[in-house]
């Protein structure tokens, strides 16, 4: 028997969703969240460096669950495996309340007016899908600011001359006290020049919003914030959507399909609850927002007569331009102490290689890296150096305490091949067809990542590093905590999934609200970009909204 | 110490010794005290750890709990691996019985040390090895040592925070504190 019907279904609490779920609640919205892991409390939180979503090498700690959900990985020369979450190769974000902002490192990113116009800037890319988006920068400003205020930004990027036009500064000063890379990096820049300045994080540097500031520790990236500090949908957007008192958030929920009728229009959904018993959830408008790969694999999965290959995929878009992002950079080894426990670690950032490279389409931001820890420090070293036995342990005292790493994500250009479809066999834990992951890079992202890598060697060695080695560009499609393009947005059904305002082309009553829709994805963390347009895209769907139904 | 599979260096050395010496007598395998592990293949293993991570100055793997670490995990959240492990260990003990005549773990460091940068390459006699990669193995040992040694203490390995204190990592974490007494702390948190 079907639950009382509501007027929105949010399928995922992450960036994406908890926004949407928050604007439609506050715009007078009944609202469910239907979210597939469970709450996490900063204050019952005890890091673990060998459980977390940076290094799972003993497991993941705020989802995907373990076993539930396989997928199956083809390598770049056609070899196929079953994958589980703690493998790279699945390309996993977390699976929680507050999905990936929870144990983020919280980089808060406006992409620059170029990003939106890829196509325009360099023109077309052969072997790629690189395409304008429909909406451009000065669309997206008023909400970045927006996420900038009401999720919580500190930093500084005045000093940034390659920034896009913005009306206010960011709400709060970067964190002090500025750590010692910040005191060797910023100078060594300068020297080089270039325009370093102070790294954008949602973390609290003053309290504010009932929570407190940063306290400073080294675990940070990968870990939730026991002290609160770091701003997520988790403690922001969620509790202001459930505070509304008509918006509902139901844990452990896998949605199963969207429902449709003989129309073609979406009726609601159905899901299988914390018990897998199947639940029928009605609902007038169905948000998704389960990440890049989640999302694409709902639409896939919810096939009807009028939509036999899915939802929005009518012209084979859906689960098309996989990309995250292609990270490259730098490690520099000193004849002198930099390790200063002074966390997060990312302080200092350049945007000067973001564009502008004669021959190459984009580019990335360089900062330094978050605090490595010990062991994951003892797989990062330079080709050639013994890896174990008595010389390891000697490089680990010699240099622990001595190094610097500077890297960046690249921009990866799209191509139609890196994707996510459903694997004709393998099934997950609730009997439905589980993602099948396959693709490459465009070969202009590798050289432009190669290229990033000498850029931030070069920073480092300005900086006084007497070693150094580059991390360069490996190959494999890339999606993880960055996924992003299975559901384009555009202005033509043909080529694209989503119309501007999120919607599906011919299912007016689903929009997919997360990074599934960007056109491209910026050579930047692309979390500030998901809140903003979450918030975007939820206003145009309340403006949509007339009376207790969906105009259009 | 709440680790109830913990055992010292020397301890562990003489228990394998008297084990060794209850096999010969009873003609049976002893009990073993590891979770996963029989006392043969603990005994190897942990020679073999000490070669990843040597004592010195500072602890090496065993004295830092790294074989109650990977016995844990074959216990635990690992057990599908403990039959590769079992056939690795057993494969670098039939090697050094074949070319030195001594089982691995009563092997000089030098010989341990040139037996398992053979086997990072993969050189090994079928004859030895069997099916096992000799290379694979190695990664499995280098992989799960490294973890149990720098590795958070809750899984039974950094005993004492060997690692931390060899790395000069505060612990536990406090704001700022090297940012306003850079020359004291590292020192501070050393073992002295």
């Amino acid at each position: 028997m079907a639950l009382p019907r509501v007027h929105a279904v949010v399928v995922g609490s992450g960036a994406g969703g908890g926004v949407a779920a928050c604007v439609l609640a506050e715009a007078g919205l009944s609202v469910v969240v239907l979210e597939k892991g469970r709450w996490h409390s900063p204050f019952e939180e005890r890091k673990d460096d060998l459980v977390n979503q940076r290094n799972a090498s003993l497991g993941l700690a705020y989802g995907p669950d373990a076993d539930k959900n396989p997928r199956v990985f083809v390598d770049p020369s056609g070899r196929e495996r079953v994958v589980y979450p703690k493998d790279g190769a699945y390309q996993a974000n977390a699976s929680c309340v507050g999905g990936g902002t929870v144990s983020y490192g919280g980089q808060a990113w406006r992409y620059m007016p170029q990003d939106f116009r890829m196509r325009s800037t360099y023109g077309t890319t052969p072997g790629s899908t690189l395409e304008d988006w429909p909406i451009s920068y000065l669309d997206m400003e008023p909400y970045y600011e927006k996420a900038e205020y009401e999720i919580g930004v500190s930093g500084d990027v005045e000093p940034n001359p390659f920034k896009g036009p913005r009306r206010r500064p960011l709400p709060m000063p970067p964190l002090h006290p500025k750590p010692r890379e910040h005191e060797i990096l910023r100078p060594a820049a300068l020297r080089l020049g270039l325009h370093p300045f102070d790294t954008p994080l949602l973390i609290n540097s003053v309290p504010r919003d009932g929570r407190s500031a940063c306290m400073r520790i080294r675990w940070c990236v990968g870990f939730a914030c026991e002290t609160n500090a770091k701003n997520g949908s988790q403690n922001t957007v969620i509790p202001r959507a459930l505070a509304t008192g008509h918006a509902r958030l139901q844990t452990e929920c896998k949605v199963k399909e969207i429902l449709v009728d003989a129309r073609g229009r979406a009726t609601g959904v159905v899901y299988f609850d914390e018990n897998d018993r199947l639940q029928e959830q009605p609902a007038d408008v169905v948000v998704v927002s389960g990440g890049a790969t989640e999302s694409a694999r709902l639409l896939l999965v919810s096939k009807s007569r009028l939509h036999p290959n899915g939802l929005g995929n009518r012209h084979d878009w859906v689960g098309r331009n996989l990309n995250g992002h292609t990270y490259t950079g730098a490690v520099g080894f000193f004849d002198r102490e930099i390790y200063d426990d002074i966390g997060p670690g990312v302080c200092i950032s350049v945007c000067d290689y973001n564009h502008g490279t004669p021959g190459l389409a984009g580019g990335g931001m360089l900062a330094n890296e978050f605090i490595r820890l010990p062991y994951q420090f003892s797989n990062d070293q330079p080709p050639g150096t013994p890896s174990w036995g008595k010389a390891h342990k000697d490089f680990m005292r010699r240099y622990y305490r001595r190094n610097m790493m500077i890297q960046g994500p690249t921009q990866d250009i799209p191509t139609w091949d890196g994707r996510v479809e459903l694997d004709p066999r393998v099934k997950d834990h609730w009997g439905t067809p589980v993602l099948r992951i396959s693709g490459d890079k465009h070969a202009h992202t590798v050289e432009i990542g190669n290229r990033q890598a000498e850029r931030a060697e070069a920073w480092l060695k300005e900086a006084g590093a007497i070693l150094t080695y580059q991390r360069r560009a490996g190959r494999g499609v890339t999606g993880h905590q960055h996924q992003s393009g299975t559901c384009r947005m555009g202005n033509d059904p043909k080529t694209s999934v989503v119309d501007a305002s999120c919607r599906i082309h011919d299912v007016p009553n689903v929009f997919v609200i997360d990074a599934s829709v960007h056109v491209t994805n910026g050579g930047f963390n692309p979390v500030l970009t998901i809140f903003a347009n979450a918030f975007r895209a939820s206003d145009l769907l309340v403006k949509a909204w007339k009376g207790g139904g969906l105009k259009g | 110490m709440d680790d109830p599979y913990a055992v010292d260096r020397r301890a562990f050395l003489k228990s394998g010794a008297t084990a060794a010496a209850a096999t010969a007598v009873a003609c049976g395998a002893p009990k073993s005290r590891w979770r996963a592990l029989s006392e043969d293949d603990a005994r190897t293993l942990g020679a073999a750890c000490d070669g990843i991570i040597p004592p010195d100055e500072d602890p090496g793997a065993v004295q830092a709990g790294v074989v109650s670490f990977i016995d844990r995990q074959l216990a635990t959240r690992q057990k599908k691996a403990l039959g590769d492990w079992r056939a690795g260990l057993r494969g670098l003990d039939a090697a050094a019985r074949r070319r030195q005549g001594k089982p691995f773990a009563d092997l000089p460091v030098e010989a341990q040390t040139a037996l398992l940068a053979d086997a990072e390459k993969g050189h090994g006699e079928k004859a030895d090895w069997g099916d096992v990669d000799p290379a694979a193995f190695f990664r499995l040992l280098r992989e799960h040592t490294m973890m149990g040694f720098y590795g958070d203490p809750r899984h039974g390995g950094n005993r004492d925070r060997a690692a931390w204190r060899m790395l000069g990592v505060p612990d536990p974490p406090i704001r700022g504190r090297l940012h306003e007494s850079p020359a004291t702390a590292p020192a501070a948190s050393r073992k002295s």
